[in-house]
């Protein structure tokens, strides 16, 4: 499979997070989905064969790390970059079942080297 | 060391289905089957875990859970909540998966929430389903003073039933150097003849790298086993100590019960300790639930070599080489031999009962026979092992 063709899902309640996730992805070649809840993360999922998902902790109703749990026990292989303004929830268990946890910054390089990283290691 | 200083959670397994012991386990999961007619399993290593100082205690139960956790709401609701301590039933929530544990390991992942609210340094894992005494705070000081990421308790074995086992080698420091899952040609210990080390399924894990190992399998197609999976991974990145169980005070001792054959044979094996020996010390007590009754009553009755709890009454029986449990009423001229019967059963008069294990709530008539016949018997009676089992509130 190409590159071109992976797909990659953005759950974040914030809307500037996801238009700048979706652009910058979109140039280095990926297929994005966007999601503004873990509610509606989830439904895409179902939905939808991703190949990577970029997930925000601290959203309204259902948090990051119940979404994170409900991904695993669902899709257990499916990689999950956690994306959050906070870097204490790495302390927390729950987010160690994490592929990966990235603070969020304005540079945008960490998150797509680690991404371009998950993704050129995923089986398919 | 005293366990009750530290920071320490233990995580109980005991979700056993137990289907080798059928009919034991048709209304209740193996920790929650009886032992010496008025104990259940679990009450050993509940016991041994409160006497060796562990206080905050989570028993993960699964299949037919109900007498289990009956059993802990009765029987182990004792502890003081107010300094912390407590032995708490957790039902599989499905809180991660809607499947049930599919294995020990995954047992624990479905429970990280637990490690999350509570943040122990150390976490011990063990299993509900042997019988045994074990001073769990001394396989913690060599946790400890290892300075392991895990330690694995070990005990002797003969070569010939290894294979039904995690089989563990040590090298001369005591860490252990392999560890194989029920292997075809089980490892030696050198210089001890036909002798190996097998896993007990007791842990005790450093909180941090129990997680990092159980969220790595969690993304992982495997079987989710600490056995299987889980420790033969850690051999190769961490630091993982062995803990000889013979070394422990109360070491000689330990039953898997896991048939019909081996669960009577620990019975009978309890019944001729004789009240002296590993299983039964006064300064190691096993605790279980004790409804208050008056004691056993005896009307020309002949006992040999057998126990009888109290509020039961026997009327002119004999009985020999018999477990006999609380509020059990045998009547005139019946016979008991070689045989567990336990608490609520009432046997009739005249009856002839030989190598036979009657479950809780069992009622027989006058004149009934159990294990005289049994080719015969086998219209009436589950026979395993040339054992008559017959199951809870069984009535002939």
């Amino acid at each position: 499979m190409s590159e071109i063709s992976k797909k990659i899902l953005v759950i974040d309640d914030e809307e500037n997070v996801r238009e700048l996730l979706k652009l910058e992805f979109l140039d280095l070649g990926f297929e994005v989905m966007t999601a503004n809840s873990a509610f509606n993360g989830l439904q895409v999922l179902k939905d939808h064969k991703m190949d990577l998902v970029i997930l925000d902790i601290k959203m309204p109703g259902m948090d990051g790390i119940e979404a994170l749990e409900k991904i695993i026990s669902t899709q257990r292989g499916l990689p999950v970059i956690i994306h959050s303004a906070y870097s204490h929830y790495k302390d927390n268990y729950l987010t160690w079942s994490a592929t990966s946890y990235v603070v969020k910054s304005g540079d945008l390089t960490e998150l797509t080297a680690k991404a371009k990283e998950i993704l050129a290691n995923k089986e398919d | 060391m005293a366990l009750t200083s530290e920071n320490v959670l233990t995580f109980l397994l005991a979700g056993g289905k137990g289907t080798r012991l059928y009919p034991l386990t048709r209304d209740r999961s193996k920790p929650a089957v009886h032992f010496a007619a008025r104990f259940r399993i679990i009450d050993w290593v509940l016991s041994s875990a409160i006497n060796s100082g562990l206080r905050q205690i989570y028993v993960l139960t699964q299949f037919k859970s109900l007498s289990l956790e009956k059993h802990l709401r009765y029987g182990w609701n004792f502890l003081a909540n107010e300094l912390g301590e407590f032995v708490q039933a957790v039902p599989a929530q499905q809180r991660i998966s809607e499947q049930w544990y599919s294995g020990t390991a995954d047992a624990i992942f479905q429970n990280l929430h637990l490690l999350e609210d509570h943040r122990p340094d150390h976490v011990v894992i063990l299993s509900g389903d042997h019988i045994y005494n074990m001073d769990f705070s001394e396989m913690f000081k060599r946790h400890i003073d290892t300075g392991a990421d895990l330690t694995i308790s070990a005990m002797e074995i003969n070569k010939s039933e290894a294979h039904e086992f995690g089989v563990v080698t040590l090298n001369e420091q005591g860490m252990v150097d392999s560890f194989i899952e029920k292997p075809q040609d089980p490892a030696l210990i050198k210089g001890e003849g036909d002798i190996c080390y097998v896993n007990m399924g007791i842990y005790i894990f450093k909180t941090d790298t129990l997680v990092r190992e159980l969220a790595k399998d969690a993304r992982e197609a495997t079987a989710h086993d600490f056995g299987k999976n889980i420790i033969p991974d850690m051999l190769n990145n961490s630091i993982v100590a062995g803990f000889d169980f013979k070394l422990s005070r109360f070491g000689t001792y330990w039953r898997d019960v896991g048939t019909i054959a081996s669960y009577y044979e620990a019975n009978m094996e309890f019944l001729n300790l004789k009240g002296v020996d590993d299983l039964i010390k006064p300064q190691w007590r096993i605790r279980t639930l004790g409804e208050q009754m008056p004691s056993a009553y005896f009307t020309d009755a002949e006992i040999h070599n057998s126990t009888v709890g109290s509020g039961s009454t026997v009327f002119r029986a004999k009985i020999t080489n018999s477990l006999i449990g609380r509020n059990v009423h045998i009547g005139e001229g019946t016979v008991i031999e070689d045989s567990i019967v336990t608490s609520n059963c009432r046997v009739g008069k005249n009856c002839i009962i030989k190598k036979a294990i009657l479950d809780d709530k069992v009622t027989l008539g006058d004149g009934i026979k159990v294990g005289v016949n049994p080719k015969e018997e086998a219209k009436f009676f589950f026979f395993s092992d040339g054992i008559a089992v017959l199951p809870k509130n069984f009535e002939l």
